[in-house]
């Protein structure tokens, strides 16, 4: 169901994915593992997300921090960093000619 | 690392994740605990402490396998999952526990004898990936254990008997060696 070659496309791309959804504004966790891993490609679990969240929290591309709740314990809410936007805008800027140039080489046909 | 008011299916899932994450840098795995605790009590919290056996399998099933969170933790530093060790390679190390002290008792070269056979213990628990840091650390207090708690004993029951008898350090050495029996148990139980 989710071979090396799925994990590893993900691995390049995953972080951009939540750095992209952090890019209108702060998101809670949940919210942000439910988006995820509601597309299976992107994730096969919500619980696998969370070491990379961390790794962007460490890193300085995003930031947390904790909200009272009226229902319940506090949520924990994703915020992106200046460095994590201008990551975001690198990876925006990559991206279409990246898509491109794979399609290129695997459309049928494609160039030699 | 764990509460003592989780449901015993969250006690063995984050206990799971944290052995096969035993490779991971302390801060790392500190975090994903954390992570994944704060995800299960959000999960739990509409349902409130009396949360049925139902919901938190549901819960824990939306984190997923806790093989899988554990290679993905993994994977962000670079790291896969070890091969598990053989069981006779455990075995062995559970063995040499148990058998270190009473070598001690083997004439003339006992004493270089039994501390060599628990260096040799030590390192091949702490080499192993079959436990979390956490059962390596009691594991190797408890091996220690005897060295402070055989004179304990020995001295307490002297106290109770007026002087010590041959019977009483007798007992008190059986006393101190249940110690790195109780330590190795413990890690036979915990191996994963």
């Amino acid at each position: 169901m989710d071979g090396p070659v799925a994990s590893q496309l993900r691995r390049g791309v995953l972080e951009y994915c939540v750095l992209a959804l952090l890019r209108d504004g702060p998101r809670y966790g949940v919210e942000l593992l439910q988006e995820l891993a509601a597309v299976q490609v992107m994730a096969t679990s919500q619980g696998t997300i969370y070491p990379l969240l961390s790794r962007l929290r460490r890193t300085g591309l995003a930031d947390t921090y904790l909200q009272e709740s009226a229902s319940g314990p506090s949520r924990r809410y994703y915020v992106l960093t200046e460095a994590g936007r201008l990551a975001l805008d690198e990876f925006t800027g990559l991206w279409p000619g990246f898509r491109t140039a794979v399609d290129h080489f695997l459309s049928p046909g494609g160039q030699p | 690392m764990n509460h003592r008011d989780d449901h015993p299916l969250v006690h063995t899932y984050l206990d799971t994740v944290a052995r096969l994450t035993a490779a991971l840098s302390e801060p790392a795995r500190r975090d994903l605990l954390a992570d994944l605790r704060e995800h299960i009590e959000l999960a739990l919290a509409p349902a409130g402490p009396a949360a049925d056996e139902g919901t938190v399998r549901q819960a824990l099933a939306q984190l997923g396998q806790p093989e899988a969170v554990a290679d993905a933790a993994l994977a962000e530093e670079g790291l896969s999952r070890p091969a598990p060790e053989r069981p006779y390679r455990t075995a062995v190390t559970l063995a040499l526990l148990v058998l270190s002290w009473p070598l001690a008792l083997v004439p003339a070269v006992g004493g270089a004898l039994a501390l060599i056979v628990a260096a040799v213990a030590l390192v091949r628990v702490w080499r192993s990936a079959r436990w979390a840091r956490q059962e390596k650390r009691r594991a190797t207090l408890l091996l220690l254990a005897p060295i402070l708690a055989v004179p304990a004993f020995a001295g307490a029951l002297s106290l109770a008997t007026h002087g010590l008898t041959p019977v009483g350090l007798l007992a008190a050495l059986a006393l101190g060696l249940c110690l790195p029996v109780a330590g190795a148990l413990r890690l036979r139980s915990a191996a994963v």
